[in-house]
């Protein structure tokens, strides 16, 4: 049966070794919503993003995403954006090349407009002609997010995005994200930046140990006068 | 206590085992040295390798400078160390970047990195082969003080290549210019040898000196020269890495149109092939690929002219030996760029590989067909041409296909695995060797050898067509990542 769900994840299960990193796992992201998966550093939210995203393949359980099975990690990253936890833009190529790559293998029609607009939207104009290689930190983050970005996807996967970001750009990226879901796409954010998770996620899990402790509406899962920090301690510390 | 800097090597060479295991697993990199020994073992069963009609000079001429060749490989440091603190090696992170993190020199690592990779590969290889070919030597009575000079002699030259390639590859990260005329240098050395034959081998490659007249200033030689060569290079490699200076006019769409004739790879193709070029790996790419050829050319010359073996090396022997050759070439193409960033676009393996080919093939073609027709015209077999080029090409279509199909993306790493070398050995060796034997034959007055040859080149391009086939099936589910699986 083809799942509604934008994500169906069910009863995931991954063991790296004797290191159980995902137990049993299942939640479901709605078209256009905004989903956090919350949790501290080691509770499985990269390894769920790439099993997500079919990089990595779970022991048990299944992932389907936009109606594609995990198995078919080929499909679903033609459809998708990602941006991983780690920024790797390739070596060898400027800012300008690396996103005009990125444009012919999307098949992204107009696309030297759309080049212009996004390094002009991350103010990368200076360094369009520099190696991906001698950016900063920052900037090459700024890459991976206009990579991702590009081709307008129905969907982002997005690990931590904003952990580079000075607070203008997070702030920057924030709304350019509400602004996408708004308009009926749909976002999966991993993070343990509870401060932004609180300003755009509409539904959140709480995974710890790789486990999900918590899910659903983030209103309802925090008490009142209770901020998501509390939430989190509070469901995360419990176990 | 344990000190700090052993603590740090030991750790080093875990990291090593590690990273071996983790891609070829634990039962894969284990049986390396097992295979290895049965290989040399098997050798030196099947060849007599160290009492048969021809000089005793002749295998330990041939054994120390495929060891020096060998050390030259695993030698080529400098660039490693830059790529570490360029932070070039995607997710994969070692302890080479330590300085980064630390306040531990560069210099200190690379020396540390060395010794390590010095170790760490004559335990995994080097000592199983000398152990096997120790076999075949108690074979013919030689004794065990022979294999224990045998095994000195054999671990100096390989540390000796090692150095070498330590000190070039330095030089390399500061000059490209100087590296070329130094390669041009060493060329020009090697020449005085073979086929000048104005030096002895052993004046350049001093263990075989030893051999000649048992007189140890040849291993103190060596040893010296080893220090020298690779003080040098942690004197000359860059401490710090410069500051950024990486602005390019934008090539990417420009050389899409110059690879159009790739259809609808011409997208990675141009990629790979601003990396080949801004990386600076297109010299000694090609210096890998020819110098090589050079070297055989000139050793078999020294065994048919300076050593009087009797054997006729024709154009098509040489034909053979070039898709052979060609593995260290994909092997460099490999080992340019991470790729971890196409994990996130609809990019599989199997396309970049592929795209990885068609470079391979625009690089290698035109010097692999230079090559034959030159040996051709300086032997005068001028009839010989066409099978010799008809070989060797099909041989370099199928080596690359075996390589490709068996290892990938991960060459270097996964030719270390029992299972893949073993695969890797049988598919490519049979071939050559009967491509060897057909070569000998052709001068015997039958039309044996040009039979012997049909039948090779199109069970090769059938093999080939196999492989490739089967390229994207094999590859299609790995991700691009080294060590996440």
């Amino acid at each position: 049966m083809i799942s509604l769900s934008t994500i169906s994840v069910k009863n995931v299960s991954k063991n790296f070794g004797s290191v159980k990193a995902l137990q049993d796992v299942s939640f479901n992201v709605e078209p256009g919503d905004f989903y956090g998966i919350l949790g501290p550093n080691g509770a499985g939210k990269t390894t769920l993003i790439r099993i997500i995203t079919g990089q990595i393949k779970p022991d048990s359980g299944e992932s389907i995403t936009l109606g594609i099975d995990s198995e078919d990690s080929l499909k679903i990253r033609a459809k998708v954006g990602i941006v991983p936890e780690a920024e790797s833009p390739p070596t060898f190529l400027t800012v300008q090349e690396t996103l005009e790559l990125v444009c012919q293998i999307r098949g992204v029609q107009d696309f030297l407009k759309k080049v212009d607009w996004w390094t002009e939207f991350f103010e990368l104009g200076e360094s369009r002609n520099t190696l991906c290689r001698d950016l900063s930190k920052g900037q090459r983050q700024k890459v991976m997010l206009a990579s991702a970005l590009i081709h307008e996807p129905k969907l982002l996967l997005l690990d931590e995005p904003f952990i580079n970001l000075d607070p203008i750009y997070q702030r920057k990226i924030r709304e350019y994200l509400l602004e996408y879901v708004s308009n009926g796409g749909t976002t999966l954010l991993c993070t343990h930046i509870l401060e932004i998770a609180e300003k755009v996620c509409k539904n959140i899990a709480l995974i710890n140990k790789g486990r999900i402790v918590a899910q659903g509406p983030l209103n309802e899962l925090r008490k009142p006068e209770e901020t998501l920090e509390d939430t989190f301690m509070r469901l995360v510390t419990r176990m | 206590m344990v000190s700090y800097d052993w603590l740090l090597f030991t750790m080093m060479l875990k990291e090593e085992w590690r990273l071996h295991k983790s891609f070829i697993g634990g039962i894969g990199s284990g049986l390396f040295p097992s295979m290895i020994f049965l290989f040399s073992a098997g050798a030196a069963f099947t060849t007599q390798i160290f009492k048969t009609n021809i000089s005793q000079s002749t295998p330990i001429l041939i054994l120390h400078s495929l060891l020096f060749f060998y050390g030259f490989f695993v030698g080529g440091l400098g660039q490693v160390g830059e790529e570490a603190m360029r932070r070039r090696l995607g997710q994969l992170n070692v302890l080479l970047q330590l300085p980064r993190l630390l306040p531990v020199s560069l210099r200190k690592m690379m020396a540390m990195f060395f010794i390590k990779d010095a170790v760490y590969y004559i335990l995994y290889t080097l000592a199983p082969m000398v152990v096997g070919l120790g076999l075949g030597m108690y074979n013919t009575g030689l004794g065990i003080s022979y294999l224990a000079i045998f095994g000195l002699t054999s671990t100096l030259t390989f540390i000796l290549g090692m150095s070498l390639s330590f000190l070039l590859s330095s030089i390399y990260s500061k000059s490209l210019k100087l590296t070329i005329v130094l390669g041009a240098i060493l060329v020009a050395i090697m020449a005085l040898v073979s086929p000048l034959n104005i030096l002895k081998a052993s004046q350049l490659l001093l263990p075989l000196g030893f051999w000649e007249t048992g007189n140890i200033l040849f291993l103190i030689g060596t040893i010296a020269a080893s220090a020298v060569l690779f003080t040098a290079a942690l004197y000359t490699f860059q401490e710090k890495v410069t500051t950024p200076s990486g602005i390019y006019p934008p090539n990417y769409l420009q050389n899409m149109k110059a690879f159009s004739f790739s259809g609808s790879l011409s997208k990675l193709v141009s990629k790979e092939w601003l990396e080949i070029r801004r990386s600076g790996a297109l010299v000694p790419m090609l210096f890998g690929f020819i110098g090589p050829l050079i070297v055989i050319y000139g050793m078999t010359w020294v065994l048919q002219n300076g050593l009087g073996i009797p054997l006729k090396f024709n154009t098509i022997f040489y034909g053979g030996f070039i898709g052979f050759m060609g593995v260290m070439t994909y092997s460099w193409l490999t080992n340019l760029e991470p790729n971890d960033f196409l994990n996130f676009q609809p990019v599989g393996i199997h396309d970049v590989i592929t795209a990885k080919l068609v470079l391979y093939f625009v690089l290698v073609l035109p010097i692999t067909v230079t090559y034959v027709l030159l040996i051709g015209i300086v032997t005068n077999e001028l009839n010989l041409i066409i099978p010799a080029l008809t070989f060797s090409l099909l041989n370099t279509l199928y080596v690359a296909s075996v390589t490709t199909y068996l290892t990938g993306l991960w060459t270097n790493t996964m030719l270390f695995g029992a299972k893949t070398l073993s695969q890797f050995t049988g598919l490519t060796l049979l071939p050559l060797i009967s491509g060897v034997l057909a070569s000998f034959w052709v001068y015997d007055g039958t039309m044996k050898g040009y039979y012997t040859l049909a039948i090779i080149c199109t069970g090769m391009l059938l093999l080939s067509i196999i492989m490739l086939r089967k390229l994207e099936k094999k590859w299609r589910t790995r991700i691009f990542s080294f060590t996440v699986q």
